[in-house]
């Protein structure tokens, strides 16, 4: 019986560690499909926009981020792993990830708030046009977001490997 | 034999990846709609907008290639009869009929109503009408019962449940 009960919370914080990962990184890789649909469906929201991202950032990303390490820590433990290269890139692509996050997308996504806002009210009533700042922020922030989305997915697939 | 095996894992990383890819934004919408509803409501219009763009370009197509990795995956081992196969059929099956004939009508509507509220406002305080507050509530409702569907189809994919 306590066999048992420790199978099945080993399964469920494996559940927890995907679900996580779905929580956390997921969002991301629809970033490109808002930042190029907000400007046909409604230029003026476009700061809100950013600030939405944000606000992901700091509420979704980041804390679903710290679930994803503290269930990776208990499996790798479990499982007595930690020499395995798929548990060192693991951690490795969540420092990563936590570092970008923390100390380039989130200051950047601060900074784009507060261009994009300057450039509507620069327009006044008109349409907004994007400063050529707002774009360099942008394409910074967005490559910056694809390389981490490609870390997740070669991530996804170092994990799916070891079994 | 390395080949199909690898192939195996590839298709395995492609199901979990469309699924990260799929439904990760739909646990941020409640973050995103949140701050806008709070803080930018006249952004509310584009704001429901897009999210019909990230159904059509992000959560359609990876739902449809984490169907097709899954079939081929439930092929490959010979586990239809298995129940955690049969309800990850069921629960994106269920989640896209929800996507096309919920998800999709009613964040159109949302849109325009959102519209309709901030015009009527003018250059006043906007004040959404109970219609608009309804449907937000079922479309939330809606999205959170999904959330949950997905929570249990990884805990029962990864346990294997019904082997």
């Amino acid at each position: 019986m306590p066999a048992l009960r420790a199978v099945v919370f080993f399964e469920v914080v494996l559940a927890l560690h995907i679900l996580a990962v779905v929580f956390a990184f997921g969002a991301t890789f629809a970033y490109p499909v808002f930042v190029s649909a907000i400007g046909k469906a409604d230029p003026r929201a476009v700061p809100a926009l950013y600030r939405a991202f944000h606000a992901v950032s700091r509420m979704v990303i980041m804390p679903g981020l710290v679930v994803v390490v503290i269930c990776g820590i208990y499996l790798a433990s479990k499982l007595h792993v930690w020499n395995s290269f798929f548990v060192q890139w693991g951690l490795g692509v969540a420092i990563v990830i936590g570092a970008v996050e923390g100390m380039f997308l989130s200051p950047n996504e601060k900074r784009l708030c507060e261009v994009s806002e300057r450039d509507l009210a620069a327009a006044g009533d008109g349409v907004p046009v994007p400063s050529a700042e707002q774009n360099a922020l942008v394409r910074r922030v967005s490559i910056a977001g694809v390389l981490m989305d490609v870390l997740v997915v070669l991530t996804i697939y170092f994990m799916v490997v070891h079994q | 034999m390395t080949l199909a095996v690898t192939f195996f894992t590839f298709a395995l990383a492609v199901h979990i990846a469309a699924i990260v890819i799929a439904f990760g934004v739909t646990f941020a919408y409640p973050v995103m709609y949140a701050v806008g509803i709070s803080k930018e409501a006249r952004s509310m219009p584009g704001m429901h907008r897009i999210q019909d763009a990230v159904g059509k370009f992000v959560i359609s197509p990876f739902l449809g290639l984490a169907l097709l990795a899954g079939i081929y995956l439930a092929s490959k081992l010979h586990s239809w009869s298995y129940f955690y196969v049969q309800w990850g059929l069921g629960v994106i099956l269920v989640l896209g009929a929800l996507g096309g004939v919920f998800f999709a009508p009613n964040e159109r509507k949302l849109g325009a109503l959102a519209e309709r509220d901030v015009q009527a406002a003018g250059e006043g305080e906007v004040s959404f009408s109970a219609e608009y507050r309804t449907l937000r509530k079922r479309v939330f409702l809606v999205n959170l019962a999904g959330n949950v569907l997905i929570l249990l189809t990884i805990y029962f994919m990864v346990a294997q449940t019904g082997t």
